[in-house]
């Protein structure tokens, strides 16, 4: 390596820092300095003269409290984030309950009298028919535990149970009998205590389980006679 | 994966030398003041973002850069030595150097363009490699090596004894 060619080198040697030689430049220079005082000599006034411009660069006092005081800014600045994030939250979900509401409102059904007053007219006409027709609909045929006169069905469809909104059949039989039979699944009630009995004077409650369909039925009924809601002999319906 | 950075420990690891920064950047106090605590205010929300804890302190450094540049760009330094005129500088022979004035150093560089500036500051009192200073000031590393090499002797010229009251170059 030549004079010219290791004060091209210098450029980039920057003793006690960071270099930018890849080391075979780096181990090419330190040999030409260990070998060439002069170029030796220049690096060492040129590392002088940077060391005591660096000196001076690095002379600035910095103030005691500024550390404290960066610290407290960012207490400050987290607190309100947190309170702008806060916010943010609370507006979506101001927003979204908005929508919600707004969505239930334009897509609830159109109550259709025209139909209500059909299917009770059908059930008046026929409730027989049409509480066989319901109990297809809804594949529970085989899930009647007992043989109900379907004659005496005056409502077949959806009926809150505590909540829960359940299949259910009414059966009106003479002398202000009634019988409403429900059809419940384990996932919308704890059946596991439920059992048959004489719950008040006037209602008694059956319990019939591990039907078809892995139905569970209860049937609360009102009177003495529970065949009043079961098909005579002889009877088709 | 990147281990997770405490916000206190980052101003305690950095703040001094962007302090430093900031000061010999603006030459003020206030400013270099205000500065930092810009930079931490933009930094420590988006410390999320930092994928790599090693990199943070060029990282702060670059928000410190932009934030002062951003102060300044639309301000006229019409004190400014262009850097044309930097070239009237000649590399002065080796010698014995001087004790180097804090204050006559802050008042060359305030001369100084920015261009310039920044990786002179960053050379003299930063472990920064030529190829960080390089990327901090999104340059190729030959401009960056060749501003600081007629950055480094105006400011050898200006710090040398009996140049004190030399006026600006002619632009």
């Amino acid at each position: 390596m030549d004079c010219p060619h290791a004060s091209l080198l210098l450029l980039f040697h920057r003793p006690g820092r960071p270099s930018d030689l890849v080391p075979a430049d780096a181990a090419a220079l330190d040999a030409h300095l260990a070998a060439c005082p002069a170029c030796a000599g220049a690096l060492a006034a040129r590392t002088a003269q940077d060391a005591a411009v660096g000196a001076a660069m690095n002379a600035v006092p910095v103030p005691v409290d500024l550390s404290d005081r960066l610290k407290s800014n960012l207490a400050s600045q987290l607190r309100w984030a947190w309170r702008r994030t806060a916010v943010k939250f609370a507006l979506a979900a101001s927003l979204l309950v908005a929508a919600y509401g707004a969505f239930v409102a334009y897509t609830r059904p159109v109550l259709d009298l025209a139909a209500l007053a059909d299917h009770q007219d059908r059930l008046w006409q026929a409730p027989g028919l049409t509480a066989a027709d319901w109990l297809t609909e809804h594949r529970l045929t085989d899930a009647l535990p007992e043989a109900f006169d379907l004659r005496l069905a005056t409502f077949a469809g959806r009926r809150d149970l505590q909540g829960v909104p359940t299949l259910a059949l009414r059966l009106d039989a003479n002398g202000r009998q009634t019988a409403w039979v429900y059809f419940l699944r384990p996932a919308d009630h704890n059946l596991r205590e439920i059992a048959t009995g004489q719950y008040t004077s006037n209602v008694a409650v059956r319990v019939y389980r591990d039907l078809p369909g892995g139905w569970t039925v209860v049937v609360a009924y009102t009177g003495n006679h529970f065949n009043a809601f079961l098909r005579g002999p002889g009877s088709d319906a | 994966m990147a281990a997770a950075i405490d916000a206190h420990a980052l101003i305690d690891a950095h703040y001094r030398s962007l302090y430093r920064y900031a000061y010999r950047l603006g030459g003020s106090a206030a400013d270099a003041d205000d500065l930092v605590q810009e930079t931490f205010g933009k930094a420590l929300p988006r410390l999320a973002t930092l994928r790599e804890p090693a990199h943070a302190k060029a990282w702060l450094f670059r928000i410190l850069r932009n934030a002062y540049l951003h102060r300044v760009r639309d301000e006229k330094r019409n004190r400014c030595v262009p850097g044309e005129n930097l070239d009237g500088y000649a590399a002065p022979e080796p010698a014995p150097p001087p004790a180097v004035d804090p204050a006559t150093l802050q008042a060359a560089l305030d001369d100084l363009d920015e261009t310039f500036r920044t990786p002179l500051i960053l050379f003299y009192f930063e472990d920064f490699s030529y190829r960080e200073i390089a990327d901090q000031m999104d340059l190729p590393i030959g401009t960056v090596m060749s501003r600081l090499a007629r950055a480094k002797n105006y400011l050898r010229a200006k710090l040398s004894p009996g140049n004190e009251t030399d006026g600006l170059p002619a632009r």
